[in-house]
């Protein structure tokens, strides 16, 4: 489940990941790379599938260790593997992430605090959440979630 | 619209090259996952990196608690060949103080973020993305131009940010008119009401552009976007100047302005933002001709003179033929 959280209400009040690329090079373990859905993340994100022996193949910057890969596909990652860390930044994702965190709500319990409208107009209507807000209010789709931002944002 | 300063800078580093240009004061990079973000960051830091032209880069780093942001930057010799760069998610961004030093600081900035600043006020040709071409990446502009003129409906309203000259220009001009009154409303009226165009200040509205075009993608409403008023005004044959304010102009819609004020002052017919002015907001006065009537004069008729590009661009959105030259007299 999905927690939101919008930040320009209240003032969260634990730590929270804005940048994960030092927590993920700090964390990761190689088992995190043995997975269908890093497989995934990184050829359509990053558009650097795996490679060998824990290695990425990237079209710009050739073989690549995991810690050179997106901070989103980094931080989607975090979400799924790490259990010291569950707040996350929405500016930790760009739009091209909202599907992957759409799937993760269904099976991980996350918090995602809300800094930037995180909205694709195509993408967001069809992708359906397992999520709520951080008092209660059940969301649906990752299209709520932005709106109900820009509504706290320009009230 | 031509840009009078090329500050193009290459950045190589083994096979990796990026190329952007510092035509204006800030680039805020904001784009997907996975685009080369981070890595134009990581290599603007490193040694061997070569970077073309004249520009000097400088990251940004966390500051001593006891000195102020604007001491900061003071302290690292800012000027129009210095960037300031930083990649994205740290918390000073949020910072007033932050936000405030980076837009009186007189230097370039290149900052990667997603965050709204609202305490900056860039244009929206300032929101950039990476754009991958022939293993060059380019920063380019997500939008442009300073000018996007969607083709409006006539049962659409038009609003403006408020009742000044601009308002009473488009009064004449278009059908439903009515004004925000306060340009941060902008974002809600698109959000809450149907029909409409909000005419925005290309100039300092960068930081609610992606906002404001993810409304309107789902939404009938359009975005209208031109350099303040006082700028089209500017660029117009009637007064025939470029935007040439320098690359690190941190108000550029006060530079308009102030330019506005000072070129009309000479032909004693000052313009200002209340729109007392007439000859700014109507195509020629009503009124018998005065000798204060100056701004153009063809013989011995009077006119009101705006730029082809600029009227044909208007024409298309507002679905009219308006003629050059209106004459009174």
């Amino acid at each position: 489940m999905m927690k939101v959280y919008i930040n320009i209400k209240y003032n969260f009040p634990e730590k929270y990941v804005r940048r994960p690329s030092a927590l993920f090079n700090a964390s990761y373990l190689p088992e995190w790379l043995e997975d269908e859905f890093v497989d995934k993340i990184t050829s359509i994100i990053d558009k650097t599938p795996k490679y060998i022996g824990g290695t990425f193949l990237s079209p710009v910057l050739g073989i690549i260790a995991p810690t050179q890969l997106s901070g989103g596909v980094k931080a989607l990652m975090l979400i799924k593997n790490y259990e010291g860390q569950r707040n996350y930044s929405s500016v930790c994702f760009g739009e091209n992430c909202i599907p992957f965190l759409a799937e993760l709500s269904f099976n991980y319990d996350f918090t995602l605090v809300m800094e930037h409208s995180l909205w694709d107009a195509k993408v967001s209507r069809n992708c359906n959440i397992e999520a709520e807000t951080f008092d209660g209010k059940r969301l649906y789709t990752m299209e709520d979630v932005s709106q109900l931002y820009l509504n706290e944002r320009y009230k | 619209m031509r840009f009078l300063l090329d500050n193009t800078v290459q950045v190589t580093l083994g096979r990796l090259k990026y190329s952007m240009n510092f035509y204006s004061k800030y680039i805020i990079l904001d784009d997907l996952s996975g685009t080369g973000k981070s890595t134009l960051i990581d290599i603007l830091s490193e040694e061997g990196t070569v970077i073309s032209g004249r520009m000097k880069f400088q990251q940004i780093q966390q500051k001593d608690v006891s000195e102020t942001w604007e001491e900061y930057f003071q302290k690292n010799n800012p000027s129009e060949e210095k960037v300031f760069f930083s990649d994205e998610g740290w918390s000073f961004f949020f910072h007033s103080d932050f936000q405030a030093a980076v837009h009186h600081t007189n230097a370039h900035f290149l900052l990667v973020t997603r965050d709204v600043l609202k305490g900056i006020p860039y244009a929206i040709n300032e929101v950039c993305k990476v754009v991958r071409r022939d293993a060059i990446n380019y920063i380019e502009p997500l939008i442009k131009s300073l000018f996007l003129l969607p083709k409006l409906r006539e049962d659409m309203t038009l609003f403006t940010e408020d009742t000044g000259s601009g308002f009473k220009f488009f009064k004449n001009r278009f059908l439903r008119v009515e004004t925000l009154r306060n340009k941060d409303l902008t974002i809600k009226h698109l959000q809450n009401k149907e029909n409409i165009c909000c005419l925005v200040d290309s100039l300092g509205f960068g930081s609610n552009l992606k906002d404001a075009i993810k409304i309107t993608e789902s939404t009938e409403n359009e975005l209208c976007f031109i350099p303040s008023f006082e700028g089209l005004i500017l660029v117009s044959d009637l007064l025939g100047q470029e935007l040439s304010y320098s690359s690190i102009e941190a108000n550029k819609e006060e530079w308009c302005y102030n330019r506005l004020i000072e070129l009309t002052d000479e032909v004693g017919h000052k313009y200002s933002k209340s729109g007392k002015n007439m000859c700014f907001t109507q195509d020629c006065c009503y009124m018998p001709v005065s000798k204060q009537c100056i701004l153009y004069k063809e013989g011995d008729k009077y006119k009101l003179i705006l730029g082809d590009e600029w009227l044909k661009q208007f024409s298309y959105a507002f679905g009219e033929k308006l003629d050059n030259k209106k004459t009174v007299g």
